[in-house]
């Protein structure tokens, strides 16, 4: 039946289009925009979790261990740490090195180091660890023996801790709000369709139509126009990213750079195959309320 | 074919359209429904269409028990129904082709048998000069002829015709109704409903069932 049917099933969506053209044309406006912005919203949710996750990898304590200590022993202390949980790696930092990344850091400060005599810094071991377990390392590092100091930063470790849960709360949020918006503008419109043609849809219940045969057109029409939405909401993506990006600082720093990244056909296609799944499902929500008779 | 056991109807907001009725009508049958207006000839044209369930009692139509039937049943049913209603339900901004065509894309007719079927049936009402012109702006009469070629066209098994003599005058009136009882064959049962009773005389029916106030009664049959 719908083999037999395909130009009329195509024609009746475009039916259904003109006979609402103003609802048409508002709907498929305001979904490109909630596509367009969601693609931005979700891009740079993408690129603050990737940020997040290399702060988290870049968690370190530093440990300072008694001066007079001997090689033997701290290559023993490093082990006992690395044997550790959660301890991904270790670098031992000399007082030189020390004295090297205080002047880098410093730049053209750096003349006030020249006021020492001597070296300030003391040698130190930079203990790379998994985030979560941050706290609990650094309680046992400080049980070890030949242990003087140990700095973990945990207030800095804390606030990436809530930073990353922020953004993955406020990205899921703005997610759920999105398909929400979605699902709601485009149930309308077929409402609004359904609604425009009860007489019609009435008259082919009597006459036996099957549901199907009857909804397909109303389904059709909605997926169609969250598929078209969807592709001017990416037509809109590389319009922005290009002309910011051609112009040297990109303003949108957050999106990856389309010009450069080809995996953009990536992008394509989860928007393209997004946009049609909402549209599918908001079309049959929408068509839940046609009454059977 | 149809056969009723006291069956009535009662609509919900306590009207009694139909009191119990028995009825019996056969295959290849032409039935005239007399009654005057709001005396139930459409409620029971929409009993057999099941666009109303029977309050009390069985109506069996095509085989189908009407009381227990879902809306899949009834829509399977209906396709084997050519329904002529009161005021035709065409679809507007449509053309006659259109009209006559769409009801049938979703009945089990070949592809290739649609358009031959579709231009017969027009040509049998005669309205086959009207073929690409928009229901809108045709005739109450043309309107009609599109009605019944619609109906003709699913090859039904019944043909119910509500008031199909309403607006004409006699001579059209006489000449519609030849065309719908003409319709009636082997496979195929004609029914029409009518309030104009100086009419039926010129029809050749197989029983004229009469409505007073709901009260069916069976007044005359010619029925072998
Ligand atoms: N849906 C309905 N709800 C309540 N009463 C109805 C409904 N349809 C028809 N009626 C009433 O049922 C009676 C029979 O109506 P109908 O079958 O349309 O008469 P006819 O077709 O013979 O003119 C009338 O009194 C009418 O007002
Ligand atoms: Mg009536």
């Amino acid at each position: 039946m719908i083999a037999n049917n395909f130009t009329y099933f195509i024609k009746e969506t475009f039916t259904i289009y003109k006979t609402n053209k103003l609802s048409t044309i508002l709907s498929l406006i305001s979904l490109s925009m909630i596509f367009f912005i969601s693609i931005l919203i979700i891009s740079g949710w993408g690129i603050s979790r990737e940020f997040v996750n290399l702060l988290k990898n870049e968690a370190a304590i530093s440990v300072y261990y008694e001066p007079n200590l001997n090689s033997y022993s701290l290559e023993a202390l490093s082990s006992t740490i690395l044997s550790i949980d959660g301890v991904t790696h270790i670098i031992d930092v000399s007082a030189d090195e020390s004295y090297t990344q205080m002047e880098a850091i410093l730049g053209s400060e750096a003349k006030i180091l020249k006021q020492f005599d001597e070296n300030p810094f003391v040698p130190y071991l930079e203990v790379s660890v998994q985030l979560e377990d941050a706290k609990m390392i650094g309680e046992a590092i400080r049980e070890i023996e030949h242990v003087d100091y140990v700095r973990d930063n945990q207030t800095v470790l804390d606030k990436i801790s809530q930073i990353s849960i922020i953004i993955g709360s406020i990205g899921l949020l703005m997610t759920v709000a999105v398909v929400v918006a979605t699902v709601l503008i485009t149930s309308h419109i077929i409402r609004e369709g359904v609604h425009s043609n009860e007489a019609q849809i009435n008259t082919l219940q009597l006459l036996g139509a099957p549901d199907l045969f009857i909804h397909l057109p109303f389904w059709i029409s909605g997926v169609l126009i969250s598929f078209i939405a969807g592709v001017f909401a990416l037509a809109m993506t590389f319009v922005v990213q290009f002309n910011l990006s051609s112009g040297g600082d990109r303003i949108l720093p957050f999106l990856p750079d389309f010009t450069e990244l080809f995996s953009f056909d990536k992008v394509i296609i989860s928007v393209i195959l997004c946009s049609i799944l909402i549209g599918a499902t908001s079309s049959w929500f929408g068509l839940r309320m046609v009454k059977r008779k | 074919m149809i056969n009723s056991q006291d069956c009535s109807l009662t609509y919900k907001d306590g009207t009694d359209a139909l009191k119990p009725f028995c009825l019996k009508i056969d295959k290849g049958e032409v039935v005239v429904i007399l009654g005057a207006s709001g005396s139930g000839k459409t409620s029971f044209l929409k009993l057999l269409l099941g666009i109303e369930k029977p309050t009390t009692g069985s109506l069996e139509v095509l085989g189908n028990q009407m009381s227990s039937m879902s809306t899949t049943q009834i829509r399977k049913l209906r396709m084997h129904i050519g329904p002529i209603f009161q005021d035709f339900r065409l679809i507007e901004g449509r053309t006659v082709l259109d009209n006559v065509l769409l009801g049938i894309r979703f009945l089990e007719i070949p592809k290739r048998e649609r358009t031959e079927l579709t231009l017969t049936s027009v040509e049998r009402v005669g309205i086959q000069h009207k073929l690409n012109q928009v229901v809108d702006y045709l005739s109450w009469g043309e309107r009609q002829r599109v009605a019944i070629a619609r109906a003709l066209a699913r090859k039904p098994n019944l043909i119910i015709a509500d008031e199909p003599t309403g607006n004409l005058d006699h001579d059209n009136a006489i000449n519609v109704l030849n065309l719908l009882s003409n319709l009636a064959g082997p496979e195929t049962t004609v029914i029409i409903t009518t309030h104009a009773a100086h009419l039926i005389d010129e029809i050749p029916f197989t029983q004229i069932i009469t409505i007073k106030e709901g009260l069916m009664e069976v007044k005359k049959s010619d029925r072998k």
